[in-house]
Parts: C-alpha cells; structure tokens; sequence
C-alpha cells in the first residue's frame, strides 16, 4: 500500500473524535449494557444446547 | 533391519499390507504425489498409540494387536541410504495402529502448497510449530501442524481436534501436553462408561480442556433462525489469524480450521484438519486429511445449520474476550469498513508494527493486545490496540491506541500523538507457506 494509496483512503475512520473518544465511550454506555444483555442471553442458550449436543461422526 | 528404503508403492504396499496402503492412499494422496522415497520403520514406539493400547486393547483378544505401530517417513527426493538424505527433503511422517480399522494415528507433515493445490501465485498461511525425528542417528526437523485420527473405540472426533489443538497449544504457547489417557479420565461421565467413546459434547469437551489447563471459550450460532453465518466467520478468521486453531462444530462433528489461502483477486480458502474426513467429504468431496475449502463452500455450508459452535482458545492473563472487542469497535469504527481482528503477543506486535505505529521502545505494554484492522475497500486504513488483560465490561480502560493515516494517539501513554509518516502493514501471527 503506498502513502499516495493511504492519502486517498477515507480520513473518517472513527465514529468519535479521537481526541475526546473517552467522553465518546462514556456516552455509549447505555448501549454497551443492552450489548452485553443480548450477548448474556446467546451465553445461555449456548450452554443449555452445549450440554446436550452430540460430537460422534 | 529397522529401517527399509522403498521407492514405490508397489513394494510398499507388500510390506505394509493391502488395508494400510488403503488408508495410505485415501488420507494423504496429496503427499504421496510428491514423495520420492519412502522409510518404513517396523516397530515404532508411538506415545498416542501405548496410551490407546493401555486403556482398551492390552485387555481385548484380538490377534496381531502389539504395543508397537509402524511409523513411514516420506521424502521428496530419491536416495537410497537414510545418510545421504537431505534434511530439506524430509515432508514428516505417518503413523500406523496395528488394528483391524482406522488404520490411520496420526501424522506429522510438513505443509506443502502442491499438497494443497495452491497456486504458486497464491498464498497459503497456517500456524506451525517444531517437530523433530530421529531415523537412526539422523535427526529431521520440520514446522508442522499435528494431525491425529480417532479409532472409534477410545476416541471420536472430538478428542481427536481437541489432541490436535492442544499438542499444538502446548508447541507453539504455552499449556500441558495433552494426552489422551486425561481425555477419558476428565470425561464428565453421561452414560456409564467412557469406553468406548460414545460422542462428547461440546461442553464436555471444554470441561476436559479446562481440567487440563487450557482457556476454551464457547461461543454459538443459529444460521438458520438467527441468519448469523457471517458473524461465524468472522469469529473463525478472527482466531485462524491470531495462530489460535478454533474448534469448528456442526452437523454431529468437529473440525479444526488452521488456516487459509489467498489468491491474488483476495479468494480466500479455508485450510481444514479433519479427522474422519466426514465434513470435507461433505463440503468438497475429499477423503484427504487435510485440504482446502472456499470460504463461500464452508458459508453455504453453515447457512444450512440449526446450530454451529466454535471452541476458541484464549490466553492465560487474557481477560477481555472477542464478544467486548466487537462491542467496542462497532461503536468505533464506521460500519462501511471492514473489520480484521486478531488477538497477539505485544512483542510480536512490536516486532512487526514498530515502524508503522511508531511503537517506542519503553512503552509497557501488556501481554496480549487485541489488534483491530479497519479496511476500506481492501485497503489498510487505520485501527485500533484493545489491552486484552483488562476487566470484560471495562470497554474504556482497553484502550491502548487508535491510528488513522498515519497519526497514532496511545491513550494509555499521556495520550501520546505519534506522526509515523510510516506505510501501515497487516499484521499477522501465521507463518506464510512458500515451498
């Protein structure tokens, strides 16, 4: 990849800016707790079939 | 004699037996293509092979049962005295059960692309670690990826990935060596006995893998219901590229994925280890113990199943797992790019991406670092450095370093801006095959 290449890639790689990304996290964490309930209940089923999913052939 | 010299497979054959030669030519046709000479050693001392024999077949009355198996090395060069064999030419080798079915224990090769059928204008990357063999007084050592094969009796398929990983694990990171005598021990007992093996299931399996040391996370999908295939891949390449071999289960069986290929339009193909062959039968018609798959195969494949499951190994002192990382950079990253995610040592990092990040050499970074690649339209444009070791929900604490052509903000370092002006290169943790 050259710099030329870099240069025209996108400038706008991050949702937030960079220089106050942590207030940007801050702001998310709503979000974060709804993302980690969701992924909970995945765990859960994961589990419940884990237990009972036969690995024979 | 210990050793006996052949050249072709006619000879080899009346020495080894029809059913051996059988097995031979199904499983590993794509070695036997480039080997030029063959050493058949008759009675090989095979550590998997006394374990098996202890736990079942010293107590069976079969005939022609020993404690010894036969162990055929495969060179890619003709000669005719193991003294003047070339050390480049050694390609490993396989190891025979004297048993009447599943032949096959297991094999050492070294990774080929002509075995693979990859181009030599593609590329091919697995995770390898060192093997070393005595012929005699000649010693061979060759980067491998180990491959072993259930006998139906004392293991299945699932011990036989969980064998394959973890004598990987225990090579190339870190842990015990896994042996299969703790396999059937630490068998969470279901229906009686453990012998012979009935099936595991998967959270069996990471039970045993606990109680022998090693972090094994388990996560699920539901292509059918939860159209999630993509995400399943995504989780398969994140841990094929980090040099972690995830366990891929589905359809009744397990396989381990160790690798891929690339060609030069970005085609990439799975390189799949599979015990009985049953999924790569299923998938591309292949009996081999290893080969290739499309990655459009294997996600047609998966699109079909009720449940797919993935045993991913972490990590000891990796606290921040994949399901915070994909929280995190969602949020981060803008959601036209694409995303590459790989869980590495910091020190490789350094090695590899000094230059491109502007890493300074006294910055203290922890052990593990989990590196997020963003691309824009096959185009490497900036990333992101996660601290692996940090608590599970401590999304803000993570934060090692952002960079974004060229500019790289550490955050753990009074907030350290650094203009590289260096060109930004992939990383990767698997060795790229190029003989």
């Amino acid at each position: 990849l050259s710099k030329k290449e870099q240069k025209q890639a996108s400038s706008s790689i991050f949702k937030a800016d960079i220089s106050k990304l942590k207030e940007y996290i801050d702001s998310k964490q709503s979000l974060f707790e709804k993302r980690i309930e969701e992924q909970r209940q995945k765990d859960r089923q994961t589990m419940e079939k884990g237990m009972v999913y036969w690995i024979n052939t | 004699m210990l050793f006996k010299v052949f050249h072709d497979l006619e000879a080899l054959e009346k020495e080894i037996g029809a059913s051996n030669m059988e097995n031979l030519k199904q499983r590993f046709s794509n070695y036997l293509g480039i080997t030029r000479t063959y050493i058949l050693e008759e009675k090989y001392i095979d550590k998997e092979w006394r374990e098996e024999y202890s736990i079942v077949y010293s107590f069976t009355s079969y005939e022609d049962i020993t404690p010894l198996t036969k162990r055929l090395h495969l060179f890619n060069e003709k000669f005719d005295d193991i003294k003047k064999a070339k050390k480049d030419s050694y390609l490993g080798y396989i190891v025979f059960r004297p048993v009447p079915s599943n032949r096959i224990l297991k094999a050492i090769l070294k990774p080929v692309k002509d075995a693979f059928k990859v181009g030599k204008d593609e590329q091919m990357f697995m995770p390898l670690c060192k093997f070393t063999t005595h012929i005699g007084s000649e010693e061979f050592s060759i980067d491998a990826f180990p491959f072993y094969c259930q006998d139906s009796m004392v293991t299945v398929c699932a011990h036989a990935s969980m064998f394959m990983a973890c004598l990987y694990m225990f090579k190339r990171h870190w842990g015990n060596r896994p042996t299969l005598k703790d396999f059937v021990k630490l068998t969470p007992t279901m229906f009686g006995r453990n012998t012979p093996s009935e099936a595991l299931t998967p959270a069996q399996m990471l039970s045993i893998l606990a109680s022998i040391g090693y972090n094994v996370r388990l996560t699920s999908f539901k292509p059918l219901e939860r159209k999630d295939t993509l995400e399943c891949l995504t989780e398969i390449d994140t841990f094929v590229e980090s040099a972690l071999p995830p366990l891929l289960m589905y359809g009744d069986h397990v396989v381990l994925v160790v690798g891929h290929s690339l060609s030069r339009e970005g085609k990439k193909e799975y390189i799949i280890f599979d015990d009985s062959s049953y999924h790569l039968q299923k998938l591309i018609g292949s009996t081999l113990f290893a080969f290739k798959v499309p990655s459009d195969i294997l996600q047609k494949e998966l699109e079909k199943q009720e449940w797919v499951f993935i045993g991913n190994f972490e990590f000891d002192r990796q606290y921040f797992p994949l399901k915070s990382v994909k929280i995190l950079t969602d949020e981060l990253i803008q959601t036209s790019l694409r995303k590459r995610i790989i869980l590495a040592e910091s020190k490789d990092i350094k090695v590899q991406l000094r230059e491109a990040l502007g890493i300074i050499e006294d910055f203290n970074f922890p052990h593990y670092l989990w590196l997020i690649e963003a691309y824009e339209k096959n185009i490497l444009v900036g990333g992101v450095l996660l601290d692996a070791s940090v608590h599970k929900y401590d999304y803000k604490g993570s934060l090692v370093a952002l960079w974004n052509n060229q500019n790289v903000k550490f955050y753990k370092y009074n907030d350290t801006l650094i203009k590289t002006g260096a060109t930004l290169v992939p990383f990767t943790n698997l060795r790229e095959i190029t003989n």
